[in-house]
């Protein structure tokens, strides 16, 4: 095993046995449920149950932040344009400057309960992504501009040499940042809208019912849905990315 | 080749009238102090920086070695060339050739300074090129590279026979390697002298020293 793989598991032992002896001194299963109660409540949760609400989620997050990209990759464009830009500019200061709660909020008393769902996290996600793409097309490195110049590239080359694989890199690298961040801002949209399927849902229901082991177990679903899809970006973004120097460690 | 140009930056007047005759299928060495406007010259024959005046014969096909390697960090170096010219064997011929076909998967982060030059030495020979210009290829190599990167240089210069421009600070490189060698001072008159070096590719002898303090003279 790995240095750093033994490690990851010293941390997170660790935490259990941490876990467990708070649990035992806290000593009250409405305020901290035991590694018992948590286990029961795993045992009992519903295969079917689970694929749905956390397919749910996950379909909301993946169409929201597919909806961001795209539009911020079209307004990046816009904006290479100094008259568009200023124009865009003050919209995407005032998204970035909002708290999410606020977006929260407002989203959910204008548009209600199930539209706010989808449109909250793709109000967050994008003016990130946009920053992402606009400052990658922007910063293209001006001297292979001159390289392309001097070897006669055709317009197809100096896009896909030039603008393609730097966006690529800003892109796989934005996603490993914020799609973890998209997944906890649905899960907040769907605990305050108080949808009916979904990890928030799940977790609004049962903070209602006062069952904590409960609101647990399916914050640590949806801790381990993140860490898994953060493993797996990070493993296809080593694969796509092969020309960045990663730490081997 | 004849070039005649002015060039200025805002209020910086790099160029005014200035002419200079290159010697075709001849190694040309651009030689002069820093700020002379050496790079600003080739800039303007490979038409990536806008000028008043004219070249001629205008030439279309040029290859191009930066002060740095300018290579593409997301491609393998075997991927570099082939965006230059789609021929695999020229490329793989090439490589073999320069001893460097070791390096063809790997990426330009992933290989030292010297090999990156010699890479994009090999890069501006592929195409038909009329024309190759050289800006400082030789900056920031130390002198067992350096000297490996003058012999591929020739060796490239014998197999092709095309007109090369050279720009550099180095009077020992000059001398080995430029047929003409074009002196360029920071006053007027801009050129301040073409000599003629028979000495091309021959280790220093007692002929090839006068010419070196000829040089010498001129660079002060």
């Amino acid at each position: 095993m790995k240095k750093s793989s033994c490690l990851y598991l010293i941390s997170l032992i660790s935490l259990l046995i941490s876990y467990y002896f708070l649990s035992l001194i806290v000593n009250n299963e409405v305020l901290l449920p035991t590694i018992r109660q948590l286990g029961n409540y795993f045992y009992q949760i519903e295969f079917n149950e689970f694929l749905k609400n956390v397919s749910h989620t996950l379909l909301k997050a993946l169409s929201s932040y597919l909806i961001s990209m795209i539009l911020a990759f079209i307004l990046a464009i816009i904006a290479r344009y100094k008259k568009l830009y200023l124009f865009i500019n003050p919209y995407i200061s005032i998204l970035k400057t909002i708290p999410t709660i606020s977006i929260i909020l407002i989203v959910i008393v204008w548009l209600g309960n199930e539209l706010a769902i989808y449109l909250i996290p793709f109000l967050v996600i994008f003016p990130l992504l946009y920053e992402t793409i606009f400052y990658q097309l922007k910063n293209v490195d001006v001297k292979l501009i001159a390289v392309t110049n001097v070897y006669r590239f055709s317009l197809k080359q100096k896009l896909k040499y030039l603008y393609f694989y730097p966006l690529l890199e800003g892109l796989m690298l934005s996603f490993k940042q914020t799609f973890g961040l998209c997944l906890k801002i649905i899960v907040m949209a769907e605990v305050l809208a108080q949808g009916e399927f979904g990890i928030g849902a799940k977790i609004q229901n049962e903070r209602i019912n006062i069952e904590m082991s409960g609101v647990f177990a399916w914050t640590i679903i949806l801790i381990v849905i993140i860490l898994v899809i953060d493993f797996v970006l990070d493993t296809v973004t080593k694969r796509v990315i092969k020309w960045k120097c990663y730490n081997e460690n | 080749m004849k070039i005649k140009l002015s060039k200025a930056y805002l209020d910086n007047v790099v160029f005014q009238d200035f002419t200079l005759e290159i010697v075709d299928h001849k190694i040309n060495i651009v030689i002069g102090p820093s700020g002379c406007g050496k790079t600003t010259l080739l800039e303007c024959i490979a038409n990536i920086s806008d000028y008043d005046g004219e070249i001629i014969p205008k030439v279309e096909k040029i290859g191009y070695v930066f002060q740095e390697d300018r290579l593409f960090p997301y491609l393998t170096i075997l991927k570099n060339l082939l965006i230059i010219n789609d021929d695999v064997n020229k490329v793989n011929y090439l490589l073999q050739q320069f001893n460097v076909e070791y390096l063809k998967h790997k990426y330009p982060h992933q290989i030292s300074g010297g090999e990156k030059q010699r890479i994009a030495l090999i890069r501006a020979f592929l195409r038909d090129n009329e024309l190759i210009l050289m800006d400082e290829p030789f900056k920031s190599l130390d002198y067992h590279l350096k000297y490996n990167l003058v012999e591929m240089i020739y060796k490239l210069y014998e197999k092709t026979n095309k007109t090369i421009i050279l720009v550099t600070h180095d009077l020992d490189i000059t001398l080995y390697l430029g047929h003409y060698i074009h002196v360029l001072s920071l006053k007027k008159p801009k050129l301040k002298a073409t000599l003629e070096n028979n000495f091309v590719a021959q280790a220093l002898n007692n002929e090839s020293i006068l010419l070196l303090n000829e040089l010498k003279a001129l660079m002060v």
